[in-house]
């Protein structure tokens, strides 16, 4: 290698950058606008031209209002990268915010606000202060919207600048449109918030009404959403505020008409008078019938949120059923939505229309909607009496079709029927057998074979039926064998004879011996007690008396319905989901110290297993239908156990095996377990928080890692790295962590080994650890070993090897030391408690009054601890003494000790 | 070749650009000259977190002057500001004694830095209407402005309130550029 090679990396041509550079800095103000918008350019393109943040900024201070909107342009997308030189801005802005032109008032406040640099948001309080308070409208209502950017950044310094104060004086602003941003500026720190901000009073509530008739749409739109959270005092109040904003509901906006049906909603609720609400109702319905005549998605949303309202107040729709109707070229999810709304609205006036409908439906080609179409018939049955009839008509004009998936759908719905009105419809049972043989879902088998069981004595072949199912009892999905297994219980109560006999020894074989599944063996087992012991009791068991269902389904809980209807016209209301539960930012504050309060009630015990819902197929889906409700004697279908008991969290534990038991992501476990120590805060990690703690589990060492992404950025591609210790430990195994969005969290358990990378010098605890992404930079975080993971499971000593090892060892081995935090409540539950963590219990003596321990323990390479413990009970101080042919880990001992009886 | 082409016309019809730094401690004084030098009046001022860049039209000169905020916090970034600067205008504080040495060895780490190595320093010894203001003698001693080689230097007394000493200043300046 010769010293010439270096020419090929010196070469004469400058790349784009430094060519841009020299541009952005010419004297000639139109090859600078060029170079901004080359800049602009690449930067629209994904290239990154962070480089060139001074020389962009230094093109802000110009005349020319085009460039000006160009640098801003910039500053937002880049600020964030150099928060450093985004101070260079401050005094630009500072200037713009007085300049005379109120287009350039407002572009700086604008921008001021979507800069969320910590540094330089202080700057810019004074010129958002000047703005909130400008002549000119334009400018006071692009400040308004202003404060609310600033108070997500920074929410202490927006209380601490009175800026809320200023903010709720804009309510009484002379223009409308600064008192709608003032309005959506406040309801969106509301929704951050946890303490009262925005609360109207009946002053600002004059003004509300004021403005919603001349503001903009969208205007409307804040406004009409902070009235609907308006408690008014009286009926009367309620009454004159739904007056004021009936008219909106003519409006051509479907956002302006929803927050309007929502306003009025609320209001309502209030209102006393029977006439006006009748009224009212009246005329809610034209404007929600003209939002499906809207393009799909949009009607979509309307049929999602009408879906909520007719819940609430069906007389609105009511007349009005004709509209849901389906349309054959209906977007399927429309379609999906209006059937749900029909059956809602279907009454025994309409019942004759709906029910041709439905059947025109079910003959259609797409299968989901079929499906849906012949549930409804059966449903419209189930809740109207006086229909039921017709309906089992239309569904065996169906069956007739002899088309396999609604046939199978229909058997479905007809054993619902049947639960519903029982002992009026069964002469149809014979139509249903007849298609015995096309059945081929586990839904639809399970429904026969319960029609079979329950009404046994009325099919003469009832038996015969049976056993043509049992052939292949062990391939059946869990659902349908539970139902084999009741239906043949009852066939063997009602015909206790031969046949049934031997089918009943076949099932109870099949289900007890034979199964895996924990709910059919334990039903079997019932049944088995029941009959051997008292088959009276059996009778009376098995054959109860069923309640009559009705038809809940898809129906919602009061208490989510208000408050889905208080979010009328929002996601929420289009999901049928509480805000909460899909928002994470709101309120994550106060759902985050619960978290900690949970985990430290569980201090002790694991979950780091998936959270267990033992999977019962039987029950989990169908909501109102009676297969869960297989005679009274179905135990082991209650719903699955939330809690479980501590020992059994261990056995799953084992089942799953630890090795590798790396939680997927979605689990939701991350609020579960016991709190670990934080050792990366997201302050410092950008974002990102590490938690982490060493532990032992089944005599292996694992490192339990909580990592959260609080940042914007979805993190991917973790590693993990551990410096030379003590121990030498390090990783098995890569880090099995998935992709982690922003604002998720993922637990995982590194399996650990030891004596791979050892640190030289005398013993200490200090573990460090790297760990990058391909995202942030690499961070670094010291923890802490505490020895006893060490302490290995086969570390119990005979009294005799104890005594022999004790004497083997020089007194020179043995270090003491008195743990004063140390205190033993409870000699028993202190054994107990240090054998958990394989600290094992050889004898004890008692001294004057102290209690003297000896135990012993195991710790790394196999090395005897030999262990003696003076205390007085109940009285903290513990003096604690080793005996150990490696005396240099007393120190750590100690520190592992005193953690262990703290 | 081309800047070198423009330059040669710009000075044949004797209108010549500039770029100007103007320099020095907070609170010295700096946006109230750039605003007089440039308004020719007193405007009010805020401390500059950022910069302020006006030109000024002076014999035939135009002068870009960037006036950059002089807090411990930003004069890390001035040196963004330093290639192709013809001049530097340092503004100091003649009241403000106490913060002299540290005027000083600002001044100096400016000196050293190698973008700057052509421009030609004014030293404006500011605020010479307070009581107590040092003369220009006393702030060349302080500053050790003999201590400069290879650079062309100078200063004058100013008060940029009373509007004395600034176009003294820029006089020299211009003739200095144009030679």
């Amino acid at each position: 290698m010769s010293g010439h090679d270096s020419k090929y990396f010196s070469t004469t041509k400058k790349g784009e950058i430094p060519e841009l550079k020299e541009e952005l800095n010419s004297q000639y103000k139109d090859k600078k606008k060029d170079a901004v918008k080359k800049v602009i350019a690449a930067m629209t393109v994904g290239k990154d031209v962070s480089s060139l943040f001074t020389d962009v900024v230094n093109c802000m201070q110009t005349e020319n209002l085009e460039l000006k909107k160009l640098v801003y342009l910039y500053l937002i997308n880049y600020a964030k990268s150099q928060p450093d030189l985004a101070i260079l801005a401050v005094n630009t802005f500072v200037k713009d915010s007085q300049d005379p032109n109120p287009l350039i008032r407002a572009l700086a406040v604008r921008t001021m606000g979507c800069i969320r640099v910590d540094k330089i948001t202080e700057y810019l309080c004074d010129p958002l202060q000047r703005c909130l308070k400008d002549d000119d409208p334009y400018v006071r209502k692009t400040a308004a919207i202003c404060v609310a950017k600033l108070y997500d950044i920074n929410a202490e310094l927006v209380e601490d600048r009175g800026f809320l104060d200023t903010l709720k004086d804009l309510i009484s602003d002379n223009n409308p449109m600064v008192v709608a941003n003032a309005v959506a500026a406040l309801a969106e720190i509301q929704e951050n918030s946890t303490r009262p901000i925005f609360e109207i009073t009946s002053h600002t509530l004059s003004k509300l009404l004021t403005a919603l008739n001349e503001c903009t749409e969208w205007g409307q739109v804040f406004i009409l959403d902070a009235l609907s959270r308006y408690k008014a005092a009286d009926a009367r109040e309620a009454e004159n505020i739904v007056e004021r904003v009936t008219p909106r509901l003519q409006h051509a906006n479907c956002a302006v008409v929803l927050s309007a049906v929502k306003m009025i909603l609320q209001q309502m609720e209030l209102i006393t008078s029977i006439d006006v609400v009748r009224n009212l109702c009246k005329k809610m319905a034209p404007p929600l019938v003209t939002l499906l005549s809207a393009e799909p998605e949009i009607q979509y949303v309307a049929l999602r949120n009408i879906n909520l309202i007719v819940q609430k107040r069906p007389t609105i729709l009511a007349h009005e059923i004709k509209v849901f109707f389906c349309k054959y070229n209906d977007p399927i999810y429309v379609k999906m939505e209006k059937l749900e709304i029909m059956i809602k609205l279907a009454s025994d006036r309409n019942v004759d229309q709906v029910l041709l409908e439905f059947k025109e439906y079910a003959t259609e080609v797409d299968v989901d909607f079929v499906r849906k179409a012949v549930r409804a018939i059966g449903r419209c049955a189930i809740k109207l009496e006086r229909a039921a009839e017709r309906c089992i008509s239309v569904l065996l004009e169906l069956i007739k079709i002899k088309v396999n998936y609604v046939v199978q759908e229909a058997i479905i719905v007809i054993k619902d029927i049947f639960r519903r009105y029982p002992n009026t419809y069964e002469s149809i049972i014979a139509t249903l057998c007849e298609s015995l043989d096309t059945l081929d879902e586990p839904e639809a088998k399970a429904s026969m074979i319960w029609i079979i069981g329950e009404y046994a004595e009325r099919i003469d072949n009832a038996d015969e039926l049976l056993e043509s199912f049992l052939e292949s009892f062990p391939e059946e999905p869990a659902m349908v064998q539970l139902q084999l297994l009741t239906a043949t219980v009852k066939l063997f109560l009602k015909k206790p004879t031969e046949g049934p006999q031997q089918m009943i020894q076949v099932v109870l074989n099949n289900a007890t011996v034979e199964t895996d599944n924990p709910d059919l063996r334990d039903r079997a087992y019932i049944y088995w007690r029941l009959l051997s012991t008292d088959p009276e009791a059996a009778k009376d068991v098995v054959l109860a008396e069923k309640p009559v269902i009705s038809d809940d389904s898809n129906s919602l809980d009061p208490s989510l319905l208000d408050e889905l209807l208080a979010n009328i016209a929002t996601l929420s209301s289009v999901y049928h989901k509480p805000p909460e539960t899909f928002v994470s930012r709101a309120k994550s504050t106060s759902t985050r110290q619960d978290d900690e309060e949970y985990a430290d009630a569980v201090e002790t015990g694991y979950s780091e297993s998936p959270s267990y819902t033992v999977e019962n197929p039987a029950v989990t889906s169908t909501s109102s239908s009676t297969v869960r409700q297989t005679g009274s004697a179905a135990p082991a279908s209650s719903s699955a156990p939330t809690s479980p008991p501590a020992p059994v969290q261990d056995l799953l534990g084992d089942l799953i095996g630890l090795d590798n038991a790396i939680v997927p992501v979605d689990q939701p476990t991350a609020s579960y377990g016991p709190a670990l120590p934080v050792l990366l805060p997201s302050s410092t990690g950008q974002g990102l928080q590490i938690s982490a703690q060493l532990v032992r589990r089944d005599g292996q060492v694992f490192y339990s890692l909580l990592l959260e992404n609080s940042s914007q950025m979805v993190l991917d591609g973790f590693m993990i790295q551990f410096n030379k210790n003590t121990f030498g430990l390090a990783a098995a195994g890569p880090l099995q962590i998935p992709t982690l969005q922003p604002a998720t969290s993922t637990r995982t358990l590194l399996p650990m080994v030891l004596f791979q990378n050892l640190s030289p010098g005398p013993p200490n605890s200090l573990l460090q650890v790297a760990v990058k992404n391909n995202q942030q930079p690499v961070w670094y975080f010291n923890d802490k070993i505490p020895l006893h993971i060490f302490f290995s499971e086969d570390g119990r000593m005979e009294r005799t090897s104890f005594l022999e090892t004790w004497k083997a060892l020089p007194d020179s081995n043995e270090v003491a030391k008195d743990l004063l935090v140390a205190v033993i409540h409870s000699i028993d539950t202190t054994i107990e408690h240090l054998a958990t963590a394989n600290v094992f219990f050889v004898a004890k003596r008692k001294n004057a009054n102290k209690d003297i321990l000896y135990m012993s323990a195991k710790g790394p390479r196999g090395i005897p601890l030999l262990i003696e413990l003076t205390a007085a009970v109940g009285v903290p101080g513990v003096k604690c003494a080793v005996k150990t042919p490696s005396p240099e880990l007393a120190p750590l001992f100690f520190d592992a000790m005193e953690n262990l009886l703290k | 070749m081309g800047i070198l082409f423009t330059r040669m016309l710009s000075s044949v019809f004797g209108n010549r650009e500039a770029r100007i730094l103007v320099l020095g401690l907070d609170n010295a004084g700096k946006t109230t000259i750039l605003y007089r030098l440039h308004m020719g009046e007193v405007v009010s001022t805020i401390p500059t977190i950022g910069f302020n860049v006006e030109t000024v039209q002076y014999n035939n000169i135009k002068l870009q002057v960037w006036d950059l905020g002089g807090q411990t916090s930003i004069r890390p970034y001035w040196r963004c500001y330093f290639p192709n600067t013809q001049a530097i205008i340092y503004v100091v504080d003649s009241s403000d004694t106490d913060r002299l040495v540290t005027a000083k060895e600002e001044f100096h780490a400016i000196l050293e830095e190698d973008e700057l190595k052509g421009a030609v320093v004014l030293v404006y010894a500011n605020k010479q209407d307070l009581p107590g203001a040092l003369d220009d003698a006393a702030i060349t001693e302080a500053l050790e402005l003999h201590k400069i080689k290879n650079r062309q230097w100078t200063i004058f007394k100013t008060s940029a309130i009373k509007g004395e000493g600034l176009f003294e200043g820029l006089d020299w300046l211009s003739n200095t550029l144009k030679a």
